[in-house]
């Protein structure tokens, strides 16, 4: 519900709109190599994540994630690089977070067998 | 014009694991280290493992996935017929929706917000025909619902009904002994940390020592700084890179399911923010 600061609803805003998943700031403090991304519908569970991703690239120079608002859902994430473009930087972080991801998924299927193999469960064990 | 940027000294943070503090060299075909995992315990309602080696960011996502993100079923719509009962309508309901079913979730679908009929695909019907015949004199107690319920796919962020488990985590705790530790002292030493940290040993000229047995079982209340005369004979720290996690599944979904769910839903983050950034690549866009 989109209020205003005197307490009645805005207007015109329409809450409807399809709202992309990620966009960047514009401003003075913003070039390819310095950006603050926008990434709707996300919180704290990815923020921190990709900031710890991005932060083990030797070429960055600084990255930080906030939530603007916590009634809001979006993160803003700042990427700064002494000579690398920063969308690229997050396009490496994100697939490098998906590649731990999937080697994490496979050493819990293979430590989940282990165990069910090492430690067959009890007859008295319900379904 | 010079852009304007943030100083990175004001904010970096000593223990971060970023391109500074890594020390094992990179390689060229991974840039993240990798670790271990080791499962202690485990069956269907409990699961206790621990994450070594992982950064406690991507483990906290995952704690922060269970909890918000893995689906259940859970009941939403209660019709009901008949309650003749104490329990006001809303009452039950409420506490219908908070009974947790023995319903795979992973055979259903979410349901889309515009859809008013209920298909076989995104929800479960059930019908509740019940009458309490314990004592059938007093009209009082009398109990009789006849109720018909539907239940749907939701997401812990949604209700908390829908969440799947409890999830938490700690670090490894890590007590040294800065000098020995002997007799009376050693006997306080023990009293002080949880059952099976510390171990009295007597060494071969007869003296009682204290020894380290087991930090994992500490519960970390650091009672042994109360005392003045051994809070110089310990160090007590964590270990940062090494993470006791543990699931506890109150849902259909066992205690392992969870935590590959969990996995399964941060891959399709990444995936979807993939896409996304694969599309500004070709064309830009500014807000």
């Amino acid at each position: 519900m989109p209020v205003g600061a005197d307490g009645f609803r805005l207007q015109n805003v329409n809450e409807n709109k399809e709202k992309n998943k990620l966009e960047w700031v514009t401003g003075p403090s913003q070039d390819d190599y310095n950006r603050t991304f926008v990434i709707n519908d996300e919180d704290h569970t990815l923020g921190n994540a990709l900031k710890h991703i991005i932060m083990q690239n030797p070429d960055v120079e600084f990255c930080g994630y906030t939530v603007p608002h916590p009634m809001e859902r979006k993160i803003h994430v700042r990427v700064q690089t002494h000579s690398t473009p920063a969308l690229q930087v997050l396009h490496k972080a994100l697939k490098d977070l998906k590649k731990l991801n999937e080697e994490i998924r496979e050493k819990i299927e293979v430590e989940v067998q282990r165990y069910k193999d090492t430690h067959p469960p009890s007859d008295a064990e319900a379904d | 014009m010079e852009v304007r940027r943030l100083k990175v000294e004001e904010f970096q943070l000593v223990h971060e694991m970023d391109a500074k503090n890594v020390k094992e060299p990179e390689s060229s075909a991974s840039a993240s280290p990798s670790g271990r995992i080791e499962i202690i315990s485990m069956d269907p309602l409990e699961m206790e493992l621990d994450f070594i080696g992982y950064d406690i960011a991507i483990i906290n996502a995952y704690r922060r996935i269970t909890l918000a993100e893995v689906a259940t079923m859970a009941i939403e719509k209660v019709y009901m017929y008949n309650n003749t009962s104490i329990v006001q309508d809303e009452v039950l309901a409420h506490r219908l929706g908070l009974v947790p079913l023995k319903v795979d979730p992973r055979f259903f679908e979410f349901r889309n917000k515009d859809e008013t009929e209920w298909g076989a695909q995104d929800s479960v019907k059930y019908e509740l025909n019940v009458r309490c015949t314990k004592n059938q004199e007093a009209s009082t107690n009398e109990t009789n619902p006849d109720v018909l319920y539907v239940h749907r796919k939701g997401i812990g962020s949604d209700h908390a009904k829908f969440q799947p488990g409890m999830c938490w985590y700690r670090m490894l705790p890590e007590i040294e002994l800065t000098r020995e530790v002997e007799g009376k002292q050693a006997d306080l030493l023990q009293t002080c940390f949880s059952p099976g940290v510390i171990d009295i040993v007597t060494t071969a000229n007869g003296k009682r020592i204290a020894k380290i047995k087991d930090a994992r079982n500490d519960s970390c209340s650091r009672n042994v700084f109360q005392h003045d005369s051994i809070k110089d004979a310990v160090k007590l720290t964590r270990k940062t890179d090494h993470i006791i996690f543990y699931i506890e599944s109150h849902s259909a979904l066992k205690s392992y399911e969870i935590l590959e769910e969990a996995v399964k839903i941060m891959s399709t983050k990444c995936d979807m923010l993939l896409g996304e950034i694969e599309k500004h690549l070709e064309t830009p866009m500014e807000t």
